[in-house]
């Protein structure tokens, strides 16, 4: 009966469009009511669950991609990637995906990709005769890059959900291989489709243009290196690399490039804090929600049911993606990390997964979700500015779904893509 | 009514070895009247604040480290002391003495009520630089400490750059240099995977603390003589067990960290260390003025 | 009448949030100069500064609380809403009523919670900085607190909006947007 208040409950708030965090909080609450446990606890949870030292790094990440965007360092990373690769058939939706890489890396949000490269590129594409559903393809589904590619701030919220036990380092560098994979299939299919289509190629614009996009690249593209490098390097840790990071990429875009403005200073703070107290209200919330979770004893009895079903772990492993998968496409990431890694994470390494290789299954799957409907916040974001409807851009997304399944896939069953790297920087242990 | 037991190890841990103990003979021995659980591995939360939910009977009965048990009973922050005990049997007498008993009405005070009193050993500094013989030796390196002003004076009088950082960060920071040292008991230095970064592991065991088995005051009141006499009995047994198991895993720890290229160096004079710690001792008892008796005591029952 | 009395108190609940956002991205700010200098400490003082870590805790939770409060106002949370799009305008309007109400009384708990907190924990004192634990769930109280002062204000427009909402399509965020009339 308790279990069923604690899952029903959370199940009504979200169907009825409740925030995601109170549905989490109320489901909580009525079951500490259920069992007559002292609501104080449940509210001990909720803010024992924000003050975590090892969260302090996402505001940091946060923010230092709103400076990216609102100081110019965004739209230089595109000019770049414009330069070196839009000569190519479907030129332009390469530079989507490779700007996404680069980008992506920085903000490590995948919605922020979506706004601040798409707001640059979908116009463009549209204008030089790309249909709007394909720039809007494109743009949403490489923005899953950010999510993969080193620094990110779901990475982080993995590793506060998984107990903490994991390197934030490791999981790091365990991001770049299958981020570039991804990257790559969906260069694929961007030029396939481009093809199809008989998209121009934009002329090349000589290798002196690349050089200069370069250097006007450069000093924003440190801001990554800076927070990436100062991790790994053991210069700072996580949450100083961060902050570090947001102090750099304050003064390359309020003294050298010039393009930070009081007001889009203001602005940036404004949208870090918000999304933020967003995020930390989830994260405290699904604190509280884990807490009733592993008092019932949810997962043990959902691991029970799986191996119910099956003892093979080939199978087993495309049940959990299944699941994820569908998780992903009604709920949003950063609250499903949180909900579905107390779960999931025992069972998979149960079959012989490695905690940081599940991170990035969890990754891909989660950020596939957010670009499917019907709740997909990276789709809705594309749609809203490419001037798209859903059902329109979501006709011709196949190809592009086909590439990040395929990476998805590769990832799952082959181990040696997100282990190899983080083993060889940091020793096997 | 189960009784819900929080435990922050996995379950082959000595400390859960010990609660699971506990729990099976209380079951055995009422007959199946009283049936204890243990939740292994933190899932009910943090030990501050499962310390709050056992206060607030949320929680029935635990394991706390009595270093955050001085948060809500002073009297429990004078094992923090450096180099309050001159080693293990040192404490174990202590703490099963009077001192032990004043401590344990502190913890009363504050709706815990003490059963027995778990090992976790002795905390010794080692670092990635070289081998602490002296208080000298400590001088401008980087040590990750616990948030605790005792550990963070410790530190610093003994010429030390103490640095709070949280558990998970540390092993990073070892191995990149942002810290060069940390402190903790042969098996948390082995299971950390610290050893493997840092390879000087100098014995200076300057905190002993032990673990407190306790249970909620009001839910302890509630029990019958007979309900009592069990719940000792059973306490009794499975602090026993946690000692013992305790021992071999402290043994087994360092026999692993030893073959595994580590230096380990014993300190010929702890007395320049424990002269060091005079400014910290002042400073605690010019704060806490009613625990001079105690600290005393402590000090006395070891001559 | 009373719809202009909604519109008085909707103001007000506009300048509260306001001053709830404007918390949040003073505290977001003083992380930069706080961390700066903890590794500046550690570089160059070779003396830590030992209070950053319980000073940023603080102000992590001066960002969440007040923030995600005013998140309220604007319905900037993230939530599923289109199961209730499908529906039918006034039903939309009721379903959306009847989740304001029980984010009200999720409100009015944290409230309760929050100060509960603070006073459970006011004899204990926060390692290093030495000032009373309780201060770090006072934000979370003013959480509860704006919670339910915005869920009931949500309830009190849509009674208020009742005879336009089968106008149009029913979207709650568009009726924050406009102006109660
Ligand atoms: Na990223
Ligand atoms: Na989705």
């Amino acid at each position: 009966m308790g279990m069923t208040i604690l899952l029903g409950v959370f199940a009504i708030g979200i169907l009825i469009g409740m925030p995601v965090a109170i549905a989490l909080g109320i489901a909580a609450l009525g079951a500490f009511f259920f069992e007559g446990l002292p609501t104080l606890i449940a509210f001990q949870r909720i803010g024992s669950g924000i003050s975590a030292f090892s969260l302090l790094a996402i505001p940091f990440f946060i923010f230092a991609g709103e400076l990216m965007l609102h100081g110019g360092i965004a739209s230089r990373l595109v000019q770049f990637a414009t330069a070196l690769v839009g000569s190519r058939r479907g030129g332009l939706g390469i530079v989507n995906v490779f700007s996404s890489m680069l980008f992506g890396g920085i903000s490590g949000s995948a919605v922020a990709d979506t706004s601040a490269l798409g707001s640059i590129l979908i116009p463009v594409m549209k204008k030089e005769g790309y249909r709007a559903d394909y720039a809007v393809n494109v743009t949403v589904t490489s923005s899953i890059a950010g999510i993969m590619i080193p620094p990110s701030h779901n990475m982080i919220l993995y590793a506060v959900a998984a107990g903490g036990g994991i390197s934030i380092s490791k999981l790091f560098m365990a991001g770049v291989v299958p981020g570039i994979i991804m990257c790559l299939l969906l260069g694929l299919a961007t030029w396939l489709v481009a093809i199809k289509h008989g998209y121009p190629a934009e002329p090349f614009p000589g290798w002196r243009v690349v050089w200069q996009t370069a250097v006007r690249a450069i000093p924003g593209f440190f801001t990554a290196v800076i927070i990436v490098g100062g991790v790994l390097s053991g210069v700072f840790t996580v949450t100083e690399s961060g902050a570090i990071g947001v102090a750099y990429a304050l003064i390359i875009t309020g003294l050298v490039y010039r393009e930070l403005s009081w007001a889009g200073f203001v602005a940036a703070v404004k949208q870090s804090a918000k999304t933020t107290a967003l995020v930390m209200l989830l994260v405290g919330c699904a604190s509280a929600y884990g807490y009733m979770l592993a008092f019932y004893q949810v997962p043990d009895a959902l691991a029970d049911a799986i191996t119910g079903i099956t003892d093979n772990p080939i199978m087993v492993l495309l049940l959990i993606n299944v699941m994820l998968l569908i998780a992903g496409m009604i709920m949003d990431m950063a609250a499903l990390i949180l909900i579905c890694t107390p779960i999931f994470l025992p069972l998979a390494v149960q079959f012989g997964m490695d905690p940081i290789q599940f991170g990035m299954v969890l990754m891909m799957n989660l950020g596939l979700g957010l670009c499917t409907p019907p709740v997909g916040s990276c789709l809705f974001v594309g749609c809203a500015i490419g001037g798209v409807k859903i059902e329109k851009a979501v006709q011709s997304i196949w190809p592009f779904y086909l590439a990040i399944l395929s990476a998805l896939l590769l990832t799952t069953y082959i181990p040696a893509i997100s282990m190899t790297l983080p083993n060889l920087v940091f020793g096997a242990n | 009514k189960e009784w819900r037991g929080w435990n922050i190890h996995p379950p082959e841990y000595p400390v859960s070895t010990g609660m699971e103990e506990f729990a099976k003979i209380i079951n055995e021995k009422s007959g199946g009247e009283l049936e204890a659980k243990v939740y292994h591995g933190g899932v009910l939360g943090d030990q501050p604040d499962a310390i709050q939910q056992v206060r607030l009977g949320g929680l029935d009965w635990a394991v706390f480290n009595l270093g955050p048990l001085g948060e809500v009973a002073p009297e429990a922050n004078v094992v923090s002391l450096p180099f309050i005990f001159k080693n293990v049997d040192a404490m174990h007498k202590v703490m099963d003495g009077p001192a032990g008993q004043q401590i344990a009405d502190g913890l009363i005070k504050a709706g815990l009520q003490p059963l027995g009193w778990y090992d976790s050993g002795a905390r010794s500094f080692y670092n990635t630089k070289h081998p602490i013989n002296t208080p000298a030796d400590l001088k401008g390196l980087k040590f990750r400490v616990m948030s605790n002003d005792l550990y963070v004076q410790m530190v610093a009088a003994l010429g030390g750059n103490a640095t709070p950082m949280a558990y998970g960060e540390v092993y990073q920071s070892l191995k990149t240099g942002v810290i060069d040292g940390a402190e903790n008991n042969y098996p948390s230095y082995d299971s950390s995977g610290h050893f493997e970064a840092a390879k000087y592991y100098s014995v200076t065991q300057h905190l002993i603390l032990p673990e407190c088995l306790c249970i909620n005051k009001a839910l302890y009141d509630s029990l019958s003589d007979d309900e009592k006499k069990i719940v000792h009995e059973a306490a009794d047994a499975s602090v026993e067990v946690q000692r013992a198991a305790w021992a071999a895993r402290a043994e087994k720890s360092k026999e692993k960290v030893i073959a595994a290229g580590i230096e380990v160096n014993e300190i010929a004079d702890k007395q320049a260390f424990q002269d060091a710690m005079q400014p910290v001792y002042d400073n605690f008892l010019k704060s806490n003025p009613d625990l001079a008796d105690l600290v005393k005591a402590i000090q006395d029952a070891q001559k | 009448m009373f719809s202009s009395f909604i519109n008085l108190i909707d103001r007000l609940g506009g300048g509260i949030a306001g001053v709830l956002n404007l918390i949040g991205g003073l505290a977001l700010v003083a992380l930069i100069p706080s961390f700066a200098w903890l590794v500046f400490g550690r570089y160059v003082l070779n003396e830590t500064p030992t209070w950053v870590e319980q000073i940023s805790l603080i102000l992590i939770v001066l960002i969440t609380f007040p923030v995600a409060a005013a998140g309220m106002r604007d319905n900037s949370h993230l939530s599923v809403s289109f199961f209730r799009d499908a529906l039918p305008p006034k039903i939309a309007a009721i379903v959306a009523a009847i989740s304001y109400a029980a984010m009200a009384w999720f409100g009015y708990w944290m409230l309760m919670g929050g100060m509960d907190l603070v006073a459970f924990n006011w004899a204990k004192k926060m390692p290093i900085i030495h000032i009373s634990d309780g201060w770090r769930s006072v934000p979370m109280a003013v959480c509860g607190a704006g919670i339910a002062f915005f869920s009931v204000l949500h309830i009190l427009k849509i009674i208020t909006r009742w005879k336009t909402i089968s106008n149009a399509r029913f979207y709650h965020d568009d009726l924050l947007n406009k102006d109660v009339e």
